[in-house]
Order: structure tokens, then C-alpha cells, then sequence
């Protein structure tokens, strides 16, 4: 039996066979959880949001109207679940300032003692990346990732989010405002 | 090391760290499970929801109606409490000729 396409799979989960969703979940789950493991390290919060994601794009499908490949549809749904998840995480407070652990302070004085990039210690650099972008606002956060760690454009940027071209160039100014003021205070920390 | 410097380190690092796509054992039927729970029905909750909305209409209902059949009652009441005034005032000379008369 040959592979059905997604268009296909669409409608019939439309149609009201739910089972047809589930060779979409197989195909693009590993994208999802690729895009919630930027925004969530934590295995568990990752598997919650894109459960999350899946369950939005079922309830959601009708207002699919397919000008897009469905990838597109369902990674903007992602990236705005994500920023979702952000900002519910900003409400409880989770985020909070803390120093770099030895691990990580060794790393980076490595790196600016020898600008070639060490990729031995992956934990190391996975966690102080994670520390710095998770000490951002959600919009920062957001816009550091898509536009410098993902090199997307401002106008791809404004699509996957939904905020408008002059928003994302605001957001972009202050996200690159809040990481130099951050950095600042760390690079004044004893350890470098 | 400036802010600068620091930030070119961070990005660059945080690039080369690739996105992992593995995915849990089975995880698309733990998401076919929930979706099943969201498609069910919850009539109890459908139930309460409608329940909330009549709510305030019902509530106007009830005012506008309590406020009519009050109006409409001291309206009659007015009318009940004169009328024997009027017909006392009417009958009155009838009363009096016809006791001159007997």
C-alpha cells in the first residue's frame, strides 16, 4: 500500500477518522520535539509541549487551508506553543539568576583564551547556553533563538510568530539590548 | 572578555549544538491516547457550560417580569382603591333625590 500524502491524511482525519492522524504524529514528531527541546531541556516539559502541539494541530486542522505545506503550519503551532510555555514558565517565577559552575567558567575562559570552538564538553556548552538564554524574557529568548542560533530572517520570524515585521525588529533590539546587559554580568563575574 | 566577545562565544556555540529529534518509545500513542480524551464528550461539562450562559439571561428574565407584574399590580391596585370613590361621588345626588322623593 502506497504512503499516503498529508493532504490526504488531512482529510480524512476531517472527515472524522482520527486514526489517519497519527501517521502524521509518526512524521513530524521528531521536528517538534527538535523545536521544544530549544525552549524546554527538561525531557519532561518537552513531551508536554509537544503533546501539546499535536493535540492544538487536531483541534485546530479545519483552519488549515493547505496554501503551506502542513510541516510549515505545524512548526509555526510549535514555536508558538513554545513561546506559550515560556511565558507560563516567566509567571511561576522559575527563572533566577545564577553564577556559572566551574564547568562551565573553565569553558568559557578555554574559549577566550583559544578562539577555536571545543566541542569535547557538549554537556558543558549545552548547559551554559541553556543557563544564559534561560535567564532572557520569553520574547527575547524566542527571537535570540530564531534569529542568531537559527539564522532565520526577520521575515520568516514574523511568520513563524505572528507578531508583525516592526514588532520582531523591536524585539530583536531589546532580546540583543537583554543579552549584552546579562553577559555584562557575567563577564564582570570572578570567574573570568 | 567584553560582552562581545562573550556573546560571539555563546551564539557560536549554541549553533553547533544540534537539534535532537529522538523521540520516546511510542510517544505518538500517548498522543493518539489524548486525543482520543479530547474527542469524547463531556456532556456533564457541555451541561454546566450551557448552565453558566442561561445563568445571567435567566436572571434578566426573572428581574423584568417581577418588575412588570409589579408595575401592572399597583397600577390596578390605583384603580380598585378609586373606584368606589368615584361611584360614591356619582350616586350621591341620586342617593339624596330619592330620599327627598320618598
Amino acid at each position: 500500500m502506497s504512503e499516503r500524502s498529508d493532504a490526504e491524511l488531512i482529510r480524512e482525519v476531517l472527515k472524522g477518522d482520527q486514526a489517519s492522524f497519527e501517521p502524521l504524529v509518526v512524521k513530524y514528531q521528531g521536528k517538534v520535539f527538535a523545536t521544544a527541546r530549544r525552549y524546554a531541556p527538561n525531557p519532561s516539559e518537552a513531551e508536554d509541549i509537544v503533546q501539546e502541539v499535536f493535540l492544538k494541530a487536531f483541534t485546530k486542522l479545519g483552519s488549515f487551508r493547505g496554501e503551506s505545506p502542513f510541516e510549515h503550519w505545524l512548526m509555526r503551532l510549535a514555536v508558538r506553543t513554545c513561546f506559550d510555555h515560556l511565558r507560563a514558565k516567566q509567571r511561576k517565577k522559575e527563572y533566577s539568576y545564577s553564577e556559572l559552575n566551574e564547568e562551565q567558567a573553565e569553558w568559557l575562559e578555554q574559549q577566550a583564551r583559544a578562539p577555536e570552538l571545543n566541542t569535547e564538553n557538549q554537556e558543558a556548552v549545552k548547559s551554559l547556553v541553556e543557563k544564559i538564554l534561560s535567564q532572557l524574557s520569553p520574547a527575547s529568548r524566542m527571537v535570540i533563538t530564531l534569529l542568531e542560533i537559527e539564522d532565520r530572517t526577520i521575515k520568516e520570524i514574523s511568520e513563524i510568530t505572528g507578531w508583525s515585521l516592526p514588532l520582531v525588529k523591536v524585539r530583536a533590539f531589546r532580546a540583543r539590548a537583554e543579552m549584552k546587559k546579562l553577559l555584562g554580568r557575567i563577564a564582570k563575574d570572578k570567574y573570568l | 572578555m567584553n560582552e562581545q566577545k562573550l556573546q560571539q562565544i555563546i551564539i557560536k556555540a549554541a549553533r553547533q549544538i544540534t537539534p535532537d529529534e529522538s523521540v520516546p518509545y511510542a510517544f505518538e500513542k500517548r498522543i493518539m491516547q489524548g486525543l482520543r480524551k479530547v474527542s469524547e464528550v463531556d456532556v456533564l461539562g457541555l451541561w454546566s457550560r450551557m448552565l453558566w450562559r442561561a445563568a445571567f439571561p435567566s436572571v434578566m428574565v426573572m428581574v423584568l417580569t417581577g418588575a412588570w407584574v409589579q408595575y401592572s399590580s399597583s397600577e390596578q391596585n390605583t384603580v380598585e382603591m378609586d373606584m368606589p370613590d368615584i361611584e360614591y361621588a356619582v350616586l350621591v345626588p341620586v342617593d339624596l333625590s330619592s330620599e327627598e322623593n320618598w
